[in-house]
């Protein structure tokens, strides 16, 4: 596909920060800091399989290795990653959260590299998080697609590769993801048998539209999505209602970007795979974008120790966003659209949000996401941020302390297990992840997809 | 061999017969067509046991989808139905002659029919769940969940169909008059019926079974269409001839119009997909017609890629395991020039050739062109991956398409550089000979263990289920691909005679674990080289790794390009792990077995002035009548050459021709072995080119190296071995020749030179078949001349062989069926058990020992009405004799058993047993124990 020269370093931009983060990730994994994979798609696992051809002086034989492909969202990573699993059938439950020990990218000689997969060498287990799981669109609402003129490309933080194989060898990279789509009832169209990465469902194709948000002068724009609703029990059951009449809806899915590229242009194959309606929540989104992260800097004769705890942003710009938001939805169910983003701003997640975003003065402030995983084993969010709260406590208070005493009251406070694991994701990799995002847009001058 | 007399007696019964019948289809049905139908019931419960035996490999989580109850029942109900349908094949006679048998078939068949109603309903929901299911995004579980949904669906299929044949057969049974005449009668009384004429030759062929005066043997025969292919009439061959001579999938090496090799002709396969031309698949269809309900070839249309074929080619592929092969037959460029030059072509053939040996040279720079106008000849792929007969296909033509070519950017080097014949098509038959349906097995006097005997009248079917050839490589013996034709074909041989001999397998067991038995010294020798010897046991090891690591010969390829060294490692490792002793002793009575009813084969065929395609060999394992059997039946439907009479014309007596037929090739073999000793000298002082010497000293290393790591190759495998696996290069660079053709064209004299063996365990001027085998491609690593010769010998008494009393001892003891005189001094608890076992089985046991053993086990012995003597002075020679013909010399006693000991079999006269006996026991020197 030919791409323009300045796509062209969009995409190349991002594959080097797609492999730069996936260092960083391979890094930070390991047993003693091991860490939470929610499911980033319940119940969705796509069959990876791995040919590799080898050719000797008078003979060829083909491999062929099996994996699941796991898309789990990594709250301490604070991005989307797949993991490859060849154990035994069952082990893992695609409907429970993962815990990982290990998180190693592979490249084998004569294999295609595969970018945001890791090999996990069978170190991972079930985990119970079904708290957190259900507050994946949080996660979701961090991370966003971005765009320029009519191209989409995905967030670097939401980035796998992966290997389709019928007939020949295919790499295809997806990006699962929360977006808002207008849905128009001219523009369905029945597809029986529509081939979606390793299966093929029945559903409709809609050339609707995506809302885009361009950060400096703060507008509302549109841009040309093609998206395929699938029409199946496993999915959501309000699809079935869609052709109906014109919809706007906030959407988990997942991008599928064909053609061997990360970049989505209309008139080209790739399209976003509509898997089911989600609240849609523009305060943080708002924080994705405008956001900052927040640092505890503690100050030791041999280091400063940077602790990453919150994300914060001016209420004025959040709430500017908001109202715009708003205002746009508003507009198009003035139109005659139904809207679905509406009704589900609400909901049981309003309450958590509460202990998640709170305003202080003139700021609001998202906790930041990797304490989350801390809620597993706890009996609420709320529960494991207050005990969170107290170590931030003494933290704060040695970040204006300083010098040798604040060192060794750091390595005091380490001794208790929680702390240690608080400081260590507040350290990790997150921080990273969170401006690679917004420097990746800026740089290229890109929009937001919300 | 046919008597005047008896043939005219013959036609007239058969006309006889002819004439009571009054036929009419729709209300007869014949016995042949039941028994065919039994077949198809048998076919499907096979294909549905070999379905259950796939699920039962899935993951557990998966099975539990479909419930272990569902699958054990339908295994077990399926395996017994599988037993009584066997049982009822043999006695389908029965089923017409008996009211009783013939209402309990029918309840049998109803049963069959409701279960299998049953399973198809079970089969049709387990399937609507299972798709549900499977729309699901699951990982790894998504295949296994189509595979099984795809199983399931099979599953049904075949019981729908079960359920329907079985329908079919209870209502003929019911309502149809039943007919036991032969359907070659049937088929002249319709003809005469219908008023089309009847040839005379035609009615004597059929009820005579002769298709000539000179004595062809008359079979059933296919019609082969091809205008070009002989002048007149479409020619008629039999089946033998056809699948011999134009193979399917084999360009048919004959010239029409100046171009050779442009008629094929398919069978439809289940691992093959047509790629071009889209229509061909009809095309292929309609060229072939099989009889729907026997599985007979009637008759065959080869296409002609050149003219009924678009663009004059056909490109197939096909699924090899891992690997897709490619094939493509025809060209293009010369269908464009046929277009042109339309029936002149043959006047046009040298301006093309002369045009076409331009264009060779200009892109391979070589003199050498091939005939352009010969398509029984391919470029191919030296990974064994494709072949194109197309002259003009000097690049692979199917890069696009494989995944080696993909990866090469354009030009694939692994595409020959010459062009090769196409290889030679294998249609594989299976064979069973129906024995239990004889009338009358005439059985001659065992010669010791080994019973002759002779079968007329008795069914035989041939069943062609599959092809295979090797893909042309560096060496013409390249990977085997095999293809699973969709409608298997059949030749039934309905009476035919065989000559047969059976060899207890107990004993053949023995015999081979004895020779397995590491702490027995002693074995037979085998020579490798003119100076150089393995030990029959380390041979046939080798072999059983050979068969092993080749995937039973047909994946050599990638054993030969292993190196020394991973071999031996590998060698050592599998025999030592992975396989353990009744592995390597099945596979050793399985290639004696084949081995011997190749050499009875030739030996009927020399012996009767047979043609060897007139003879069919069949070799079975029968583990319920503990027999191993070798028989060779005439190739014809009635039996016409009798050959149980022949043999008896020519050797006086059945028993005689068995004494022959060892006689003759323990010689044979042994004369062979000499020739070929001798030649191998000869050849090493003729060859004296110093090259050649040079070479043949490296690979005698390389062989040698091998042959102390207990691997012996014949030199067949081991110069594909040297070339495949590059130690050619590694020669030619050590002996700083200009390059690898110059060694690769001194290979063959070189070793030769060398000294090895030429055909250290088979050849085929020994043991291999050209024609008929069951096994036509892997002949060298299924047969073993050696082992052969050995048990033979062993068999016939002319070797002694050591074994273990509890292994080999009682091995042979328990041979005894009606008698069994021990003169053993010595005995032991275990000795005794021998004793007491014979003595239950109904064998008259007489016992001589010492004193002491008497008095020890002898009120035991008498209770199971054992005769004991013992001797009054102490004596130390022992033996037994068996049946009273069979005298065994040994050192063993009936005691020790698990000691190592020599036996010999010997052979009795009539009478002789009896005098030996007498003069034991009455010469005065032992008396009755116990009195009496």
């Amino acid at each position: 596909m030919p791409l323009s020269v300045t796509e062209e370093a969009e995409v190349s931009d991002l594959l080097d920060r797609v492999k730069k983060l996936d260092e960083e990730y391979e890094r930070y994994v390991s047993p003693q800091t091991p860490t939470l994979g929610l499911q980033a798609v319940p119940g969705f696992v796509l069959l990876l399989k791995h040919f590799a051809l080898r050719i000797e002086r008078f003979s060829v034989s083909e491999y062929v290795a099996r994996y699941d492909h796991f898309i789990l969202a990594f709250p301490e990573l604070l991005s989307i990653r797949a993991v490859r699993f060849s154990g035994e059938i069952g082990k893992v439950s695609e409907y429970s959260s993962l815990l990982l020990e290990r998180f190693q990218r592979k490249r084998e000689k004569g294999k295609l590299e595969l970018e945001g997969s890791f090999i996990t060498m069978g170190r991972l287990s079930n985990v119970d998080a079904s708290l957190l799981q259900m507050l994946i669109p949080l996660f979701l609402a961090l991370i966003r697609p971005l765009s320029k003129d009519s191209s989409i490309f995905p967030s670097p933080l939401s980035f796998i590769a992966h290997e389709l194989s019928e007939g020949e060898q295919r790499k295809v990279y997806l990006s699962p993801c929360s977006l808002t789509a207008i849905l128009e009832k001219e523009k369905f169209e029945y597809k029986e048998r529509f081939p979606v990465p390793g299966n093929r469902f029945s559903g409709f194709l809609v050339y609707g539209k995506a809302l885009t948000y361009k950060s400096s002068p703060g507008e509302i724009g549109e841009i040309p999505l093609k998206v395929f609703v699938p029409i199946h029990e496993d999915f959501d059951e309000r699809f079935k209602e869609y052709p109906r009449g014109t919809r706007t809806a906030h959407l988990l899915g997942m991008f599928v970007f064909e053609e061997g590229l990360p970049v989505l242009k209309p008139q080209k194959r790739g399209y976003f795979l509509a898997l089911q309606e989600i609240p849609f929540l523009p305060e943080v989104e708002a924080m994705a974008i405008h956001g900052e992260p927040l640092c505890l800097a503690v100050h030791t004769p041999q280091r400063v120790y940077e602790h990453y705890c919150a994300i914060e942003s001016s209420v004025e710009k959040v709430d500017a966003f908001v109202r715009s938001v708003n205002d746009k939805i508003s507009k198009f169910r003035r139109r005659g659209a139904y809207s679905a983003v509406e009704e589900l701003t609400l909901g049981s997640l309003s309450r958590e949000m509460h202990d998640l975003f709170k305003r202080e003065g003139d700021v609001y402030k998202l906790v930041a996401p990797p304490l989350l995983a801390l809620a597993v084993e706890r009996a609420s969010v709320k529960d494991a941020l207050n005990e969170v709260s107290k170590i931030l406590g003494e933290l704060q208070k040695l970040a204006s302390l300083g010098g040798h005493e604040a060192y060794l009251k750091l390595s005091e406070l380490g001794k208790s297990q929680l702390a240690r694991r608080v400081l260590s994701t507040l350290r990790g990799p997150w921080k990273k992840s969170f401006e690679i995002q917004k420097e990746y847009a800026m740089l290229h001058n890109l929009e937001y997809l919300i | 061999m046919i008597e005047l007399k008896s043939l005219k007696e013959e036609l007239k019964n058969r006309l006889n017969e002819m004439l009571k019948v009054s036929y009419k289809r729709e209300e007869t049905i014949h016995v042949e067509d039941i028994r065919y139908a039994l077949y198809e019931i048998e076919n499907l419960i096979n294909k549905i046991l070999s379905i259950i035996d796939e699920l039962k490999k899935f993951p557990e989580n998966v099975q539990q989808l479909v419930g272990p109850k569902f699958i054990d029942e339908i295994s077990k109900t399926c395996e017994g139905i599988d037993i009584a349908i066997k049982d009822y094949i043999n006695k389908v006679d029965d089923i017409f002659e008996s009211d009783k048998v013939r209402r309990e078939f029918v309840k049998y068949l109803e049963m069959i029919r409701k279960f299998s109603e049953d399973k198809e309903q079970e089969c049709y929901n387990l399937r609507r769940l299972l798709r549900e299911k499977t729309k699901i995004f699951a990982g790894r579980k998504i295949e296994y969940l189509r595979k099984l949904e795809k199983r399931v669906k099979d599953l049904r299929i075949n019981f729908e169909e079960l359920e329907e044949k079985s329908y079919n057969l209870i209502t003929d049974l019911e309502r149809k008059k039943v007919l036991m005449v032969s359907p070659e009668i049937l088929d002249l009384v319709r003809s005469s019926e219908l008023g089309g004429e009847v040839w005379a030759h035609e009615i004597v062929e059929k009820v005579s079974g002769l298709r000539s005066v000179a004595g062809e043997p008359y079979t059933e025969e296919v019609s082969i269409a091809a205008p070009y292919l002989h002048e007149e009439e479409p020619t008629r061959l039999t089946i033998d001839q056809l699948l011999a001579r134009y193979p399917p999938f084999e360009p048919i090496q004959i010239e029409a119009d100046g171009i050779i090799g442009r008629f094929i002709w398919f069978l439809e396969s289940t691992n093959i997909v047509f790629i071009h031309p889209k229509d061909i698949q009809r095309r292929v269809d309609e060229s072939v017609k099989i009889d729907e309900y026997s599985g007979k070839l009637i008759s065959i249309k080869p296409l002609d890629v050149l003219k009924d074929v678009q663009n004059g080619e056909i490109i197939i592929r096909i699924q090899a395991g891992f690997r897709k092969v490619f094939i493509k037959y025809g060209s293009r460029e010369l269908n464009n020039h046929v277009q042109k030059y339309g029936a002149s072509i043959r006047h046009s053939i040298e301006n093309i050739q002369d045009r076409y040996e331009r264009l060779v040279q200009k892109v391979k720079g070589t003199e050498r062109a091939y005939s352009v106008s010969n398509l029984g000849y391919s470029w191919y792929c030296i990974l064994g991956l494709s072949m194109s007969t197309d002259p003009y296909d000097l690049d692979c033509p199917f890069m696009s398409e494989c995944p080696v070519g993909r990866k090469s950017q354009g030009r694939c080097n692994k595409w020959s550089w010459s062009r090769r014949l196409f290889p030679k098509v294998y249609v594989v038959p299976e064979r069973e000979l129906a024995l239990t349906s004889a009338a009358d097995p005439k059985y001659g006097r065992p010669l010791l263990f080994i019973t002759p005997f002779a079968v007329s009248g008795v069914r035989m079917h041939e069943l062609y289920r599959r092809a295979q050839w090797y893909m042309p490589s560096v060496t013409p013996e390249g990977p085997v691909v095999e293809v699973y034709f969709k409608k298997n074909l059949k030749k039934d041989l309905p009476k035919t005679n065989a000559i047969c001999f059976e060899i207890p397998l107990s004993l053949i067991k023995a015999i081979i674990e004895s020779l397995l038995d590491e702490k027995i010294p002693g074995k037979p020798e085998v020579t490798v080289m003119y100076d150089n010897n393995v030990s029959l046991d380390k041979l046939l090891l080798s072999k059983f790794f050979v068969y092993i690591m080749t995937r039973k010969g047909l994946d050599t390829f990638s054993f030969f390009q292993m190196k020394d060294d991973k071999i031996i490692k590998n060698f050592e490792q599998k025999l030592q792990k992975s396989y353990n002793q009744d592995e390597i002793v099945n596979f050793a009575i399985e290639i004696f077995g084949h081995t011997l009813a190749h050499l009875f084969h030739s030996f009927i065929s020399n012996s009767l002035e047979i043609e060897p395609e007139n003879l069919l060999y069949v070799y079975n394992i029968d583990k319920k009548r503990d027999a191993l059997l070798v028989s060779v039946a005439e190739n014809s439907a009635w039996g016409s050459l009798n050959i149980a009479k022949h043999a008896e014309m020519k050797f006086g007596t059945i028993d005689r021709m068995l004494e022959e037929f060892v006689n003759s090739i323990t010689k044979s073999l042994e004369k062979h072995e000499k020739d070929i000793q001798s030649y191998v000298m000869k050849m090493k002082k003729i060859i004296t080119d110093p090259t050649v010497t040079k070479i043949a000293d490296e690979l005698k290393n390389r062989y040698l190296s091998l042959v102390n790591n207990g691997i012996v190759l014949d030199t067949a495998i081991f110069l594909n071995h040297i070339v495949i696996s590059g130690q050619d290069i590694d020669i030619a660079r050590k002996l700083q020749l200009g390059n690898v053709r110059e060694l690769r064209e001194r290979l063959t004299d070189a070793v030769v030179a060398s000294g090895i063996s030429t055909c250290i365990d088979g050849c085929t001027a020994c043991v291999m078949l050209d024609h008929g085998c069951t096994a036509p491609l892997i002949q060298n690593i299924v047969l073993s001349r050696n082992l052969a010769a050995w048990i033979l010998k062993v068999l016939a008494g002319e070797a002694p062989i050591k074994g273990r009393g509890n292994v080999l001892g009682s091995a042979i003891f328990y041979q005894a069926r009606e008698s069994f005189f021990a003169f053993s001094p010595y005995l032991d608890e275990e000795g005794v058990k021998i004793l007491t076992d014979l003595a239950q089985r109904a064998v008259k046991v007489v016992l001589v020992t010492r004193k002491k053993f008497a008095e020890e086990f002898g009120e035991q012995l008498k209770k199971h009405g054992i005769e004991v003597y013992v001797m009054k002075a102490p004596r130390h020679d022992k033996f037994y004799i068996l049946d009273g013909r069979v005298r065994v010399r040994t050192t063993q006693n009936l005691s020790n058993l698990s000691s190592i000991n020599e036996f010999l079999l010997e052979q009795l006269e009539p009478g002789e047993a009896e005098s030996i006996v007498r003069r034991e026991l009455e010469g005065g020197a032992v008396e009755r124990y116990g009195g009496g």
